[in-house]
């Protein structure tokens, strides 16, 4: 009996071979554990915080950076 | 901080493409952070020097890869260097590591989030590190091990065993073995 999301595959020899989905198995028996369900939560939490103003500040220096960059790339192809 | 927002030695043909993934990122930079270092400001430290970092070598990624594969992977760098620096010491239970446990359904209905912070920093850094990434931020085995820089077996053993010894930490007692018997913390890890 194979199953919904077993794979078979031909090797050279010409036999059928069943790949166990044990990693698929795996990863949907993590995603329904009441600890892994915690994680999730503790990640949401930390994600819908607001932004610290320093990131805000980073991302604009960032952007500084960037328009210098770009004037300077700018300026070079007018120079020439 | 100590990483300057120098220009790459080769710049990256979309810069406002690149500013806009690693404005996205930054809520999930923080949240690895945090789970690692269970520090709210030391967290936004690690992640802000990770972006900028990154933007100092935003010549070396290339368009089209896995972008957050790649700033985890610089956020994770940095913070095995800052614990170095800091010779910061690890408060976890190695033999948790070693008891293999498995988790009953039903089992940890409500998990209060300021213990489970707590138990996650009890926990070896490799185990922490690969719940972060498989458990919270919902990656695949694949993308982990991409990011650590190991096998997939190695990250599916360490999200099975960091699971278990975070049920244990949580609870402060064994959760069932396979046979739904109680497990024996006392046991020999052998």
């Amino acid at each position: 009996v194979i199953a919904d999301n077993q794979v078979l595959s031909n090797d050279n020899a010409g036999k059928i071979a069943v790949a166990a989905p044990a990693v698929q198995n795996h990863e949907q028996a993590i995603a329904d554990d009441p600890v892994t369900i915690a994680l999730q939560r503790l990640h949401h939490q930390v994600v819908s915080e607001q932004l610290p103003d320093r990131f805000f500040d980073l991302l604009d220096q960032i952007d500084a950076k960037a328009a210098s960059g770009i004037d300077a790339r700018s300026g070079e192809t007018g120079a020439q | 901080m100590t990483a300057a927002l120098e220009d790459a030695p080769q710049s990256c043909e979309d810069e406002a493409a690149f500013r806009a993934m690693l404005t996205a990122i930054v809520p999930s930079l923080r949240s690895f952070a945090r789970g690692m270092c269970g520090n709210r400001d030391t967290a936004d430290d690690l992640a802000q020097e990770a972006i900028m970092r990154a933007w100092a070598a935003r010549g070396s990624y290339t368009a089209g890869t896995n972008f957050r594969a790649w700033m985890f992977m610089i956020l994770r760098n940095h913070y095995f260097s800052h614990l170095r620096k800091n010779s910061r010491v690890v408060p976890c239970e190695p033999e948790l590591a070693e008891r293999v446990l498995v988790t009953g359904p039903g089992q940890h209905a409500h998990i209060d989030l300021a213990d489970l912070e707590k138990a996650l920093q009890k926990l070896p850094e490799d185990q922490r590190e690969v719940l972060i990434l498989v458990g919270a931020n919902g990656m695949s085995y694949q993308e982990a091990a991409e990011i650590i820089g190991c096998a997939i077996g190695t990250i599916k053993s360490r999200v099975a065993r960091g699971r278990a010894a975070l049920a244990v930490l949580i609870d402060g007692k064994a959760a069932p073995d396979e046979h739904g018997q109680p497990d024996d913390l006392g046991r020999d890890a052998a």
